[in-house]
């Protein structure tokens, strides 16, 4: 997002053309994420290949369902969150109306992944697979759980007029965000309950 | 370079607008890049001498066979720590602290784009070392070596919180890496010098950009990494545990995937520092520029291929092995490429040895032979007989102290005039230098040897008559001569600063960036206008000017490859231009630029003074006690302070 969208960013005649500070911020910051979740992904991976049979026979591969449906609410999220964003940049529609929407899809994501994990089968100490359940799982309900904050701050700050067609970057930082941590959800959830079939296997 | 026009009536302004705020909590709350540059930088040092004292207790237990200075128990807590101090709070800060200050004045720049986060940072990085080094307070030094190497740091052979400290303590320095990176790739990409074009950039920022760039792929691993450890210690996850279908193994995977990119994380930005020094010691442009350039991107993308040969003993298939040692080769070919340019930017330009370029000639020297024994090592048969023996430690001293902390200590000598406005005394300069330079091959050379004789590394003592007397003996003296060494440095630094010294000159060395245009030390505000880049050396191409006072040259037009052209170009350029140099309100504003060529973009209004930074690392940091002791409440409370902390710091218009 240029920085014509920033509030503490005033555009030179002709410009701008170049991004603003707080979208390469967030932009650098989602690098940072991804390397962390791909050390995470890596760590799956690398259990996996380790073992003849993954999930081990006496331990019940789980449903999943409820993580789906959090991940899902995750995407339709992210997909109304863009919608406002286009309201706000138009000036049209309800923004507000339809952000509370993002944000109680984005709390639903959340809720439902974390529902996934009280529904576990098992506990994250009985195997090396458990423990890649739990914690993967785990760490797609923690960044649901901080988009929903900032979904949220920028509710607040839509009530409070400080979001304005022309002054929107936490709106596009939050889009961001969102369709980061819905890619990311789906990434997670299919290590843990498609692993071998991704990946390659033993 | 012509200098600035603006009168002093806009100075006074520019420097009330950019200056800190008065008092104790001016003082905390300072986010200008100059304050935390020099904060990471002296805090760094600080952490240096504590880790050079504890290598002197370990060097004078091992002086002589069977000593008894100090227990198993503690050299093992004292080989620990000094090896985390110095990678993780000495070289790496230390450097990010250079690039903090240094490089928005050599782009022209008048702060970092993102002062807060620059600030919170630096509050991470304290308190990280505080939460390191608050282990000895309560007598749990972590104990398993700097790289925690499972199982000996899984719950059942490193009970207690000894590892947490560590696992908790590097889990903040590494935030505050990242978020350095963050901040300097952002400042590289928006905030040069009208026409400073991509490349026209200092080397030295080149090098702390890559670097940058290579912490936000490397670090993150490794948090993921450390908090997987965590979980295995805390909460009974079994990601290392072999016994329930974990992987020890997994650990040096994460960790190296960190681990040797971390070696060149720590190179490169002291391969920017040594060619500054050079290219203004020889007083010429630094030769091949271009190719120096692309051999510091090359390495910086090379050296993600090679983790691996830190673990060859440990079963890795020969395809791969033969993979990794091809990787370890062809890696120095870029660094031979940098070395060469060095040495014929030497060659060729007037040398003036002063201590600053005696260190970078030192460089060379020690540096060259820790690449020779590192293609050594990165031979697989060599590597067997080698691995974990005391010519490791010659081989990873000489190409860390090599490599980064003679340039850092030359860099103290050639930046200081900028960082204090105090010139460190060369004559005691020199001294100190020799002292190190003698006292370091006296300590490690023989270390060689030592290794080929098949003493190994972290062993508290040793028999007599093994063959190992000698050497060892040797080698403890040199480190007590490099001992005085740092002292030297030390005493030559607080002498520099003592009250009614003289000060430094604006630009004593003569040298090419920008960050040598404004006075020393550099002013609240950096610069007095917008610099307008025509150049790689703007101080010596005679068409650069140091701030809008001036109309750009002409040539400086033509050369700045429409770096204020366009349609910022005419009135409208005059008019923003004037508002930077000489400001009508009270707001810190900076000129953005476009990524490759540098064109004028937007103009910026920038945070001055804030809080929030420190209460969020404050907040980080009581989270981590509460995860070390167990304590849940506090763990959340400490949550809640850093959501609340982040949320006032983003509210727009809260300082």
């Amino acid at each position: 997002m240029h920085a014509g969208r920033s509030r503490t960013a005033e555009p030179l005649p002709g410009g701008p053309r170049a991004a603003a500070m707080g979208t390469w911020g967030i932009v650098l910051t989602l690098v940072a994420l991804a390397m962390f979740v791909a050390g995470l992904a890596a760590a799956a991976l690398y259990l996996e290949t380790g073992h003849d049979a993954w999930p081990p026979a006496e331990i019940p591969r789980p449903s999943g369902v409820r993580a789906w449906v959090g991940a899902a609410a995750l995407v339709l999220a992210a997909g109304v969150a863009t919608v406002v964003l286009r309201q706000v940049r138009s000036a049209s529609g309800a923004p507000i109306v339809t952000h509370a929407v993002v944000v109680v899809t984005t709390v639903t994501g959340a809720l439902f992944l974390a529902a996934d994990l009280r529904a576990a089968p098992f506990r994250w100490d009985l195997h090396a697979y458990t423990s890649v359940y739990w914690v993967l799982t785990g760490v797609a309900v923690v960044l649901a759980a901080v988009v929903a904050l900032m979904a949220v701050a920028v509710f607040v700050q839509m009530t409070t007029g400080v979001i304005d067609a022309e002054r929107h970057l936490e709106v596009g930082n939050t889009v961001l965000m969102l369709w980061f941590t819905a890619a990311t959800t789906v990434i997670l959830l299919a290590l843990v309950h498609f692993l071998p079939l991704v990946g390659g296997g033993s | 370079m012509s200098a600035t026009g603006a009168g002093v009536g806009d100075l006074r302004l520019l420097d009330e607008v950019w200056g800190p705020r008065p008092g104790f909590i001016g003082w905390l709350g300072q986010c200008n890049h100059k304050a935390v540059g020099r904060r990471f930088i002296f805090t760094a040092f600080a952490f240096l001498l504590i880790g050079g004292a504890m290598a002197l207790v370990m060097r004078s237990q091992l002086a002589f066979p069977d000593g008894d200075v100090v227990g198993p128990q503690v050299f093992n807590q004292l080989f620990t720590m000094h090896g985390t101090i110095m990678m993780f709070l000495f070289v790496v800060p230390m450097l990010e602290g250079f690039t903090i200050y240094v490089a928005p004045l050599a782009l022209g720049a008048r702060d970092m784009p993102m002062p807060r986060l620059n600030a919170f940072g630096y509050w991470v990085y304290l308190l990280g070392g505080g939460l390191l080094l608050s282990s000895f307070a309560v007598g749990a030094v972590p104990d398993s070596g700097w790289f925690a190497y499972v199982p000996l740091t899984g719950p059942d052979f490193a009970p207690g919180v000894n590892l947490d400290f560590w696992l908790l303590g590097v889990t903040m320095l590494e935030v505050s890496g990242i978020v350095a990176a963050i901040e300097i790739v952002t400042l590289v990409a928006r905030f040069r010098a009208p026409g400073m074009s991509i490349v026209r950039m200092p080397i030295f920022v080149w090098a702390s950009f890559v670097a940058s760039v290579m912490i936000l792929f490397a670090f993150p691993p490794l948090v993921a990494g450390t908090i997987l450890l965590e979980l295995d210690r805390k909460v009974g996850t079994v990601f290392y545990d072999a016994a329930a279908g974990g992987d020890p193994l997994l650990w040096q995977h994460l960790f190296w995937w960190f681990g040797h990119p971390e070696v060149y994380i720590q190179l490169l930005p002291a391969l920017g520092i040594a060619a500054a020094i050079v290219v203004a010691g020889a007083g010429r442009r630094m030769a091949a520029r271009t190719l120096v350039i692309a051999s510091l991107v090359g390495i910086g993308i090379l050296s993600f291929g090679l983790w691996v040969h830190h673990m060859y003993a440990t079963g890795i298939p020969l395809l791969a092995s033969s993979l990794f040692t091809a990787a370890s080769f062809m890696i120095a070919i870029p660094s031979g490429v940098i070395v060469m340019s060095f040495i014929a930017t030497m060659w060729w330009g007037r040398l003036r040895f002063t201590a600053s370029m005696l260190y970078v000639v030192a460089f060379v020297f020690v540096f060259v032979a820790g690449g020779i024994t590192g293609v050594m090592v990165a031979m697989v048969p060599f590597d067997w007989q080698a691995h974990d023996t005391y010519f490791i430690v010659a081989h990873f001293h000489y190409v860390l102290v090599g490599g980064s902390l003679f340039p850092i200590l030359g860099g103290l000598h050639h930046w200081m005039p900028k960082l204090t406005g105090r010139m460190l005394d060369e004559r005691l300069g020199r001294w100190a230098f020799a002292l190190n330079f003698v006292g370091f091959n006296l300590a490690f050379f023989p270390q060689h040897a030592l290794g080929l004789f098949g003493m190994p590394r972290r062993v508290w003592t040793y028999e007599a008559g093994l063959g190992w007397d000698g050497l060892n003996l040797a080698s403890s003296v040199g480190s007590w001569v490099m001992g005085l060494g740092m002292l030297l440095f030390t005493v030559n630094l607080l002498l520099a600063h003592r009250p009614g010294g003289a000060r430094a000159p604006a630009d004593p060395w003569g040298a090419d960036t920008l960050e040598w245009a404004t006075a020393s030390p550099a002013p609240n505000y950096n610069f007095a206008g917008v610099p307008q880049v025509a150049s790689p050396e703007p101080m010596w191409d005679g068409v650069s000017s140091a701030g809008a006072g001036d109309a750009a040259p002409a040539g400086a037009a033509a050369e700045g490859a429409g770096a204020d052209g366009g349609d910022a170009d005419g009135d409208d350029a005059a008019s923003w231009r004037s508002r930077l140099d000489r400001p009508t309100s009270r707001v810190r504003q900076a000129v953005a630029t476009t990524g490759l060529d540098a064109r004028p973009d937007h103009i910026v209004t920038l945070p001055g003074h804030s809080l929030w930074p420190l209460w969020a690392a404050v907040s980080l940091a009581v989270v981590m006690v509460g995860v070390l002791f167990d304590a849940v409440g506090l763990g959340v409370v400490g949550l809640v302070g850093l959501i609340a902390s982040v949320a006032a710091w983003l509210w727009p218009g809260v300082e």
